[in-house]
């Protein structure tokens, strides 16, 4: 846990660092997009730190495809004799 | 007023040839000999095929729509709010593909080459440079990609050809053990990976210096052949060299360069190939984040299109580290889900813009030739 609370620091100040004054100089729009992405980034870090298996691309492409995918390679998939 | 950025059209074919052999040099072989058993090639041969018609359509589109990319003339043709949807879907696949490449290119690694060093300094390093990538721009990418695409082909090349000696012909035939249904699987695999994913370049096409639109169609055509060829050879040395356990190997080109022995001089450098195979794996997951970055940024009518870079790659990075519960999930995700999930996000979006447009195409020609017989009436009544 420990570790990973590291990680996470390091790779948040890195980011936002570079983009301080970047962000200073932006119009509002840009601003509210870069955060919005930022607070994205809080969940899949949530997700990370406790290991929760929280909802994400692979749930939503589970609900939708998982079934038609698996029904096509099980009918081109052949025993070999 | 921004200049806009423009590449050669010979940049912009090795950017496509870095972006859909990347990570396949190092992920395609090994399973697809799973699934296609000696088939393999031919099914990469038939998916091909599929992607030059993709490339084809594109094409169709963008010489319909100079200077527009994907999100652009998708929002002239069918409408604002459709566009934005069917980007939300093409973000899905988008993201999973920037993770998914880290994440191979990660087990790669840990796997193969430096088993304790733990994930995420392999995925931080790799976000890193990608961010420093992208905020150099594509003329940058494309004038470093042009250099690392030729010493990756180098590296391969070399593998292969030292090898020769160790070939086993006899390990292709028969072409058909199991009959036809395995290269049809195999096909249903390449067109997932790498040949559907090409819907995706439609964002970069722009960038192509104006008034190329000829020569540049040819080019890309050529890197989708020469990526093909480089996928069919892989995976015939692969068999040739493998015989029965070619199947059994996650990373064939890998193993290959493990078996390299040549005198007591040249041996040992798989460490070479390993470095050139994570190079190709950079060079996509950068082109798919830039591509990720231009969609948002127009989508959301951004100026500065480098504002988004940073929370990009940490997006992508804390994907890559919680997408995969197990390598079981990881692997039917990728080997059974990816291609149904690339032909309803990329290839389906494509299609129906393409239809529109060419219907729209239909009535405005038709409409312009039921313009001069009204004229005609009017304009010839000299006395």
């Amino acid at each position: 846990m420990q570790e990973k609370i590291i990680v996470l620091l390091i790779v948040y100040i890195l980011a936002l660092s570079a983009d301080v004054i970047k962000l200073r100089n932006s119009p509002l729009r840009g601003r509210i997009i870069y955060l919005g992405i930022m607070v994205i980034t809080l969940y899949f870090s949530a997700d990370y730190l406790l290991k929760a298996e929280l909802p994400d691309l692979h749930t939503f492409a589970d609900l939708l495809f998982t079934k038609p995918a698996r029904m096509i390679v099980e009918f081109l998939r052949v025993e070999p004799t | 007023m921004k200049d806009q950025e423009t590449i050669s059209t010979t940049q912009m074919a090795t950017l496509y040839f870095a972006y859909i052999t990347g990570s396949a040099l190092i992920v395609i072989p090994g399973p697809l000999v799973t699934m296609s058993l000696n088939a393999a090639w031919l099914s990469i041969l038939i998916s091909l095929g599929i992607g030059i018609v993709l490339l084809n359509i594109m094409f169709y589109l963008h010489r319909r729509n100079p200077g527009l990319t994907f999100i652009g003339y998708s929002s002239k043709t069918i409408g604002r709010w459709p566009t934005v949807i069917l980007a939300c879907f093409m973000l899905t696949m988008a993201l999973h593909m920037a993770s998914g490449i880290i994440i191979d290119v990660s087990g790669f690694m840990t796997s193969m080459m430096l088993p304790e060093t733990p994930d995420y300094v392999f995925m931080g390093m790799l976000y890193l440079l990608a961010a420093f990538f992208l905020r150099g721009g594509i003329e940058s990418i494309a004038r470093m990609f042009s250099v690392l695409v030729v010493i990756v082909m180098i590296f391969w090349a070399l593998v292969l050809v030292l090898l020769i000696p160790q070939y086993h012909p006899e390990f292709l035939r028969p072409v058909f053990p199991e009959g036809i249904k395995p290269m049809l699987l195999g096909t249903y695999l390449t067109f997932g990976f790498p040949y559907g994913e090409v819907v995706l370049f439609a964002m970069v096409l722009p960038f192509a210096r104006a008034k190329q639109s000829k020569p540049l169609k040819k080019a890309m055509v050529w890197a989708m052949v020469i990526n093909g060829a480089v996928l069919i050879i892989s995976t015939l040395c692969t068999i040739m060299e493998l015989g029965p356990m070619a199947s059994e190997k996650r990373f064939s080109v890998f193993v290959l360069a493990q078996m390299v022995e040549v005198g007591d001089i040249i041996e040992r450098i798989e460490a070479v190939v390993g470095m050139a195979m994570l190079a190709g794996s950079l060079m996509k997951a950068t082109i798919t984040l830039y591509i990720i970055q231009l969609i948002l940024t127009e989508l959301f009518g951004l100026r500065n299109d480098r504002l988004l870079t940073n929370p990009l790659c940490v997006t992508a990075l804390l994907l890559s580290l919680t997408l995969p519960a197990t390598l079981h999930e990881w692997e039917e995700m990728v080997l059974v889900v990816h291609p149904i999930w690339v032909a309803a996000v990329y290839v389906l979006p494509l299609l129906i813009v393409a239809a529109v447009a060419f219907f729209k195409d239909l009535l405005a020609d038709s409409t312009k030739e039921e313009a001069p017989s009204g004229n005609g009436s009017e304009g010839g009544s000299v006395k």
